[in-house]
């Protein structure tokens, strides 16, 4: 029987590039579909309409911790759905998680599903007060929110037994692990690696717990011993309080260490181009850009931390290296090595090693 | 590598698999045709062949 479904998100385009598949899938199995976000600047409704929802704009700030702000989220959540009275709420990523489900269940819906995307900023180690802060109170404000879903979908085995070792997550709240989001293959085709000078991608938030600096230093100790290699990097700006300043990409930039592109609209023309693609994170729910980088036939480094570890069997599709590294006891021969690797990885004949080992599964 | 990286991707992280194993579990699976989830979205993403025309083109 078709059923009213209103989904929110705490940034619109992510609706297309992140949900876009399950709104599809959504509107195609009949349901009426509504699509909630933010507005944002330049970005048109239009995208999300093709899907077969409707788009209907809502005062969410992704970051920040102003409670008065976030008090006026709640009351216009509960006020969308009051008017829109669905049957299905699904919110994704902290806060539309959070007050979504909240301001659901005070306006009486009857189903809501919660997708946790990663821990975010909150959760990665640090001890300073403002994440400490953070922390205590998202588990609260979690803790409430969960408790009354119909379940909760996670990205990862790691976020589940997190959520429950901090009791955020109480027994009888229902759970189920995802592969992610996934990747749209048809968007993201297969291409051979270029040929030329190696090219290392990362694409990501400039956030520093993306890894952002680790990987601008990686790029120090390599360029002397390996010049023509290139180290390139793409994403937007960012609000979140471990974001990097404009001055420090600029720097990277003059010393000649990082390639910045900027923010991409599309960036498989940057995967297509790039030799390795590079996620040095501290912590992913399960990060999206390395699915792309592999639905595009790419190798990936990326770290043994929840979320990334997931995307790569070692020595069969990438390489995983510790959370923070940036020192490496010979420059020298590590590029030397590098450079040995990449070419037996350029000409590796396909293999899917997890299969054999079966502990991918 | 990255023919690996490729086929782990299409069998592990097809998009299109997940979300309708996300709608089977919200219970949104086949509101306007029967089926799961999963042979609906399967059917939209990729469009039945016409065995005759494929076997025409092919006998030529």
């Amino acid at each position: 029987m078709p059923k009213k479904v209103l989904v929110l998100g705490s940034y619109a385009p992510s609706l297309v590039n992140f949900r876009g598949p399950l709104l599809e899938a959504i509107a195609a199995a009949g349901h009426e579909l509504v699509a909630c976000a933010p507005p944002e600047p330049g970005w048109s409704p239009r995208e999300v309409e093709r899907l077969g929802a409707r788009f209907v704009p809502v005062p969410l700030s992704r970051t920040g911790l102003n409670p008065i702000r976030d008090a006026r989220t709640f009351r216009s959540l509960k006020r969308l759905f009051a008017e829109e009275r669905p049957d299905v709420f699904l919110g994704y990523t902290a806060k539309p998680v959070i007050y979504g489900v909240l301001a659901a269940r005070a306006a009486g819906v009857p189903a809501s599903f919660a997708l946790v995307t990663g821990l975010g900023y909150a959760f990665t180690a640090g001890t300073e007060l403002r994440r400490r802060a953070l922390r205590h109170l998202t588990m609260r404000l979690y803790r409430a929110a969960l408790a009354r879903t119909s379940l909760v979908f996670f990205q990862n085995s790691d976020d589940i037994q997190d959520f429950r070792r901090l009791g955020i997550l109480s027994p009888g709240v229902r759970t189920q692990r995802l592969s992610g989001s996934g990747v749209d293959l048809r968007r993201f085709p297969s291409s051979p690696v270029p040929e030329g000078p190696t090219t290392f991608l990362l694409i990501a938030r400039l956030v520093r717990d993306k890894g952002i600096s680790e990987y601008a230093e990686a790029a120090r100790l390599l360029k002397p011993a390996w010049p023509e290699a290139r180290f390139v990097l793409v994403g937007p700006f960012d609000g979140n309080p471990a974001a990097l300043s404009p001055d420090e990409v600029a720097a990277w930039q003059q010393e000649g260490l990082i390639d910045y592109a900027g923010e991409q609209k599309d960036v498989r023309p940057f995967l297509r181009d790039c030799t390795v693609y590079v996620l040095p994170s501290y912590r992913e729910g399960m990060p999206r850009t390395v699915l792309e980088a592999m639905a595009t036939g790419r190798a990936v480094i990326t770290t043994d931390a929840p979320g990334c570890r997931e995307t790569v069997e070692p020595g069969g599709n990438g390489l995983l290296v510790p959370v923070r590294a940036t020192s490496v006891p010979s420059p020298k021969q590590c590029a030397a090595s590098s450079k040995t690797l990449l070419r037996r990885w350029r000409w590796a004949p396909p293999a899917a090693p997890w299969r054999r080992s079966g502990s991918m599964l | 590598m990255g023919a690996a990286s490729r086929a782990m991707a299409e069998e592990r992280f097809d998009a299109v698999s997940i979300a309708a194993e996300m709608m089977d579990a919200m219970g949104l699976a086949g509101a306007a045709s029967p089926g799961s989830a999963a042979e609906n979205l399967r059917r939209n993403a990729h469009p039945p062949v016409d065995a005759r025309a494929t076997a025409r083109k092919t006998s030529r």
